[in-house]
């Protein structure tokens, strides 16, 4: 089902955000053109369901996709390894790592989502279904007009890549909205080095202390960055400040 | 040829240029409980006329919304059951991809089905792209949930020697054993709305009654022709007329003038259905290619472009050589409705939005009872001979 080619110990892997790999290729070529020993290589693989290939009818939940990861990451290596995600993708590791933790020695979460810290009334992130295109780019953009502007310029091939990751989201994430509840209950299980990096300009999750509270759930040590100039699509928005900021913890850490 | 008369019930008395969207969004405080408790005793009174001319009713639900304020099918056939005599009872349809118990479903048309003599139609449908938000649907895999409910649904009508259970990939149930069981046996019978070729396809292979809406002469006759092409195959023998319906917006009077006034009174239910787009274009619902169109008209224009926006402010006569519409004297629209016919090939259910907007039921009943005595005995009449 999922495969990771090139994943090996020293391996850098990414986990592209809720809109796919395409907005997210930028900092992966900088997060690639800056690493520096003992990683080598930053391996991005396309979730299921971001492609127009067809997913089976009973994959539709973040917690089954990431029992396939951690069976392609078996595959490649057993070796920890480092892995950042955006976003949903971040939900991806969080998920991973609790269920596997020895398969992580350090994990970058930019913008994460997946675990739900609001009172029932409160939603804790931005309904995406419920807006149009100009209330959806103000809540995920720092700079709304801009990212307007850049999708006015795709051309069709790209718009279909956009209009496949929304698909995907409605698949994998339409309810719980973008969360897991039982997820929080079992955060503790995060053991290796996690930095969670978020835009100070994100107006998608209901608080920006989220991210904080967040962080304070996992059961190893963790570290909290953000990235000015960025709201909550930081790898578009900021991708070289966000590939040093990541490179720069992963030095921390080692 | 029946005729099945429907409205929708709308509460008409609302500003839309002051509200992004009629549908999802518009807070309920603009809706006055008792101006809509006078409409609905209109509406219930136009159906119960209706019976006694001796046509069939439609029926219908949606959510969340100023055009259709009829949120639960069961309950508007379930009082129609009790205050008609005769008519078809047409629900068009319920919407089990949003419903998330199927076998309430099957148990309360089968207990509308009994207390109605044996007059219910049941419809089941996926439901309006709109209607996903109010529902909290996932709009993906719609399809194949409405599939495993309607046939959850067919297993609960037609089991009858105790419980079943159902371990589906979107519904569980345990102890299924409705009571009561349909009056009519095997059951009710099915009918599926539907826009789309392949949803016509799938109906005709299960020997539904497919019916599709306002799509005009040509985007019938695809609807139709996929249908009879699949029941061929399926069952080997031609689709009979009576598995297939169109609906269109209907009015008759004795002068054509009349009716061609009272027939832009009935184009106002084109004219006010504004809809944010992000109700409408949403992801899953429809496919990932389709939506290409649907995005670029949005990054461009910030707007979404309605299929139907040309038919809104058309005049009448465009709308009825498209087959739109169908208004005129009786004889006018009894030769409009043999001529659609022929363009779209056999069909015996038409079904007729006869009432819209602020519409009093005195404007409406006529054009009702015309359908009735004139227009319909002329059709059955040619199509006998």
């Amino acid at each position: 089902m999922i495969a990771l080619p090139g994943l090996a110990r020293d391996s850098l892997l990414f986990l592209h955000g809720d809109d796919g790999p395409l907005t997210a290729q930028p900092f992966v070529d900088a997060l690639r053109a800056g690493l520096d020993a003992p990683l080598t290589d930053v391996v991005a693989p396309t979730c299921p369901g971001w492609t127009e290939e067809p997913v089976p009818v009973w994959l539709r939940t973040i917690d089954q996709l990431a029992y396939h990861y951690l069976e392609a990451i078996d595959r490649c290596t057993t070796a920890p390894i480092v892995a950042v995600g955006a976003s949903l993708g971040a939900w991806l590791l969080l998920e991973m790592a609790t269920k596997q933790p020895r398969s992580f020695s350090a994990l970058v979460l930019i913008s994460p989502v997946g675990v739900k810290l609001t009172d029932r009334e409160t939603a804790q992130f931005a309904d995406l279904f419920a807006r149009d295109i100009a209330a959806r780019a103000s809540v995920l953009y720092a700079d709304p007009e801009g990212a307007l502007r850049r999708q006015a310029g795709l051309d069709d091939h790209e718009i279909l890549g956009l209009a496949v990751a929304q698909e995907a989201v409605a698949r994998f994430a339409w309810e719980p909205y973008l969360h897991n509840p039982l997820l929080r209950h079992r955060l503790t299980r995060v053991k290796c080095p996690t930095a969670i990096i978020h835009g100070t300009d994100d107006a998608f999750v209901a608080s920006l202390d989220y991210y904080r509270r967040l962080g304070g759930l996992f059961g190893g040590p963790t570290a909290l960055k953000t990235i000015s100039g960025a709201g909550h699509r930081v790898e578009e928005e900021q991708p070289v400040a966000l590939a040093d900021s990541v490179l720069e913890y992963l030095r921390d850490v080692r | 040829m029946r005729a099945f008369v429907f409205t929708e019930m709308q509460f008409p008395f609302v500003d839309e240029d002051a509200h992004e969207s009629v549908r999802v969004t518009l807070p309920n405080k603009i809706y006055d409980p008792k101006v809509g408790h006078e409409l609905y005793k209109r509406y219930f009174d136009l159906y119960e006329r209706a019976d006694r001319y001796g046509l069939d009713i439609m029926l219908n639900e949606h959510h969340s919304t100023a055009t259709c304020v009829e949120p639960a099918v069961p309950l508007t056939m379930s009082i129609l059951a009790r205050t008609t005599k005769s008519a078809r009872i047409l629900a068009l349809g319920n919407p089990v991809a949003n419903r998330r118990d199927p076998v309430r479903v099957a148990e309360e048309m089968a207990m509308i089905d009994v207390i109605s003599g044996g007059r219910a139609e049941v419809g089941f449908v996926r439901g309006v792209a709109q209607e996903i938000s109010p529902a909290n649907s996932n709009p993906v895999l719609m399809k194949e949930r409405m599939w495993e409910a309607v046939d959850l649904i067919i297993k609960a009508w037609t089991t009858h020697d105790g419980p079943f259970s159902w371990e589906g990939e979107f519904f569980h149930q345990r102890q299924v054993n409705i009571w009561p069981r349909p009056l009519q046996q095997p059951h009710p019978p099915v009918w599926v709305p539907t826009q789309t070729a392949s949803t016509a396809r799938e109906t005709a292979q299960r020997g539904y009654t497919v019916a599709t809406i306002l799509n005009g002469a040509e985007g019938c006759v695809r609807i139709f022709d996929a249908y009879r092409e699949s029941f061929v195959a399926a069952h080997g023998t031609e689709a009979p007329p009576d598995k297939l319906a169109y609906l269109g917006l209907v009015f008759v009077a004795k002068h054509r003038r009349d009716a061609l006034e009272g027939a832009r009174a009935v184009q106002w239910y084109i004219q006010h259905n504004k809809v944010a787009p992000q109700f409408v274009n949403v992801p899953g619902y429809f496919d990932a290619a389709t939506r290409v169109k649907m995005l670029r008209a949005q990054y461009e224009t910030g707007r979404l472009p309605s299929p139907i926006d040309h038919l809104a402010y058309a005049p009448i006569e465009e709308l009825v050589d498209g087959g739109f519409c169908f208004a005129g004297e009786p004889e006018e629209v009894a030769e409009q409705l043999l001529t659609f016919r022929k363009r779209v090939g056999a069909f015996d259910n038409w079904l007729a939005l006869v009432q819209a907007g602020a519409m009093e039921t005195d404007l409406v009943a006529p054009s009702m009872e015309l359908m009735a005595s004139e227009v319909l005995p002329i059709v059955n009449r040619e199509l006998a001979s």
